[in-house]
């Protein structure tokens, strides 16, 4: 019998891993913008999530489906944890080549869209969620998993995804009520916490 | 149900721009982590020299290594096959002689006269479970009225829901106090116009095919992928539930939305259900390890009259809605004239 995907990965085959990347590694970056809103943070994420994945393989099950939610999950791992990756993983990013010092155009833009209301607006609201809240977020909403490849993404039950993105929802729409408060600016490891307010872990 | 609750949260929190990789870039970043996952296993499987010399009669570490590459590429063509299509078969007999008749039935509607400024008014009882505090039991709420304006033509005019005394705008863009920020001149993240199968318009389910295979097949391909617990014939019927949920479907693209789902494999038929209000149907479902999504129907003018989802672990309902009223107004927030 052929060796499947998730089994080749298990084994640390590298070409494997670059079946991995062709498939999704725009997931990953675009999932890592929305997380940490800057297009160089999310270049980065995106060699320390495969590096992490390579590092983290003996861990995949050899049977199951897409291996897109567990990479999505060690993208919001990565995100959360971005100094602790880019240390464990320092000889690696020092030997990966610099971008390219002239902005394209593409860059341009990115900069424009950062300026506006809409943007400013989003990471307003979305920046005063439990850290917990954005990344079942991230994943529900933005990355387009379902609840059960949510759950398994970020290893918690079925039932807290479910309540996370419920009282994600209710804390929206509290804020859509409220008179505006100015954006927060974001801080390092992508996340926005609200002032006086402890970040991750939550009550689940 | 997660739709409702996903896409509620999608129009509080637009997602900003989607963009690749520059291709040179990419290129850059998969041949370093190549070189270093290659680096790292010469470092893991270095094997002494005799032994070395024993192996050296097999084939080559690389000459597999390119097998695996092209085995690997058609396990994820035909994956990809299996996806684009679902699994062979169709639905059961009953559920498809049922879904015929309701084809026919919806064929025979009017077709109404629609303006582009218009909005679809949608009137429903609903109920939904939440599951608090990361419970694995959900707790319905109260059954409460909903009522929906949905732009006919374009996905970037402002839409509203008022459900439990909130009134709340539906816009691809953000909301911030009741009002909906609007883009800056240029700004190209979101796809003004008919909007897509998964964010439609009452002209996009005009524009669909009317054909059910070619209808379905499109369904297997916008969602691909997705949905990867329920598989690809769980998520073409989802797809499909959320397309006639809370909409006013075009005769023709309702016929041809449940001649699609007929060819779902799975798809079955659920006899003497009742809608939120009481209303007496037959139903059309779709059964998973999870639970089970149903479909209601009139039973004397089979037209769509709610749904209801079931927990199977939990063993309770956790979805239960009716649809009471649909209308054609001429703003958000108008209600239609008797």
């Amino acid at each position: 019998m052929e060796p499947s995907l998730r089994g080749r990965v298990r084994d640390g085959d590298p070409d494997a891993f670059g079946v991995l990347f062709d498939n999704y590694s725009r997931a990953v970056y675009n999932l890592a913008f929305r997380l940490t809103g800057s297009w160089v943070e999310a270049e980065e994420v995106v060699s320390l999530t495969f590096l992490e994945a390579w590092r983290l393989r003996a861990r995949v099950e050899p049977d199951g489906e897409s291996l897109r939610p567990w990479l999505m999950g060690i993208t919001v791992n990565v995100v959360r944890n971005f100094s602790r990756a880019t240390r464990r993983h320092k000889a690696a990013m020092a030997r990966l080549p610099e971008p390219t010092a002239v902005p394209d155009f593409a860059d341009e833009l990115a900069e424009h869209i950062d300026d506006t209301a809409r943007l400013a607006a989003l990471r307003a609201a979305f920046g005063r969620l439990r850290p917990t809240d954005q990344e079942v977020i991230a994943l529900c909403v933005w990355a387009e998993l379902d609840y059960a490849a949510a759950a398994e993404a970020l290893g918690v039950p079925i039932g807290t995804v479910r309540s996370r993105l419920h009282r994600a929802r209710g804390k929206l729409r509290q804020m859509a009520r409220e008179p505006q408060r100015s954006p927060t600016l974001r801080q390092s490891g992508g996340y926005v916490a609200e002032p006086g307010r402890s970040a991750p872990g939550g009550t689940q | 149900m997660n739709g409702n609750e996903i896409s509620e949260l999608t129009s509080m929190l637009p997602p900003p721009a989607v963009r690749n990789l520059p291709d040179e870039r990419a290129d850059v970043l998969r041949e370093h982590m190549l070189t270093e996952f290659r680096r790292a296993s010469e470092k893991n499987t270095a094997v002494p020299r005799r032994i070395h010399r024993r192996l050296a009669r097999r084939p080559s570490r690389m000459a597999l290594a390119g097998a695996c590459v092209v085995a690997a590429a058609t396990a994820i063509g035909s994956f990809v096959m299996v996806s684009g299509t679902g699994s062979p078969g169709a639905a059961t007999p009953a559920a498809a002689r049922l879904l015929a008749q309701i084809a026919n039935a919806a064929e025979q509607q009017s077709s109404p006269q629609v303006r582009d400024s218009e909005f679809m008014y949608i009137r429903s009882e609903v109920a939904f479970a939440s599951y608090t505090n990361g419970s694995q039991t959900p707790t319905m709420d109260k059954l409460h009225e909903r009522q929906v304006w949905l732009p006919v033509a374009n996905v970037c005019v402002a839409g509203l829901l008022i459900e439990e005394g909130e009134r709340t705008p539906l816009s691809p863009y953000p909301v911030v106090n009741g009002k909906v920020v609007p883009p800056s001149p240029g700004e190209p993240s979101v796809t003004c116009g008919k909007g897509t199968v998964n964010g439609p318009t009452y002209r996009l389910l005009q524009s669909l095919p009317t054909d059910p295979r070619a209808l379905l097949n499109l369904i297997y391909a916008d969602t691909r992928g997705e949905g990867q617990a329920a598989g690809p014939d769980g998520e073409a019927f989802t797809t499909i539930g959320d397309l006639i949920r809370e909409a006013i479907v075009p005769p023709r693209t309702a016929a041809a939305l449940y001649r699609a789902a007929a060819l779902i494999p799975g798809v079955t038929l659920v006899g003497h259900v009742t809608n939120a209000v009481g209303r007496p149907g037959i139903a059309i479902a779709w059964t998973n390890s999870q639970g089970r999504s149903e479909w209601i129907f009139d039973q004397a003018t089979l037209q769509f009259i709610g749904e209801r989802d079931y927990d199977n672990n939990a063993h309770e309902v956790t979805g239960d809605t009716a649809i009471l009223q649909e209308a054609f107004v001429s703003k958000a927030g108008q209600l239609p004239g008797r």
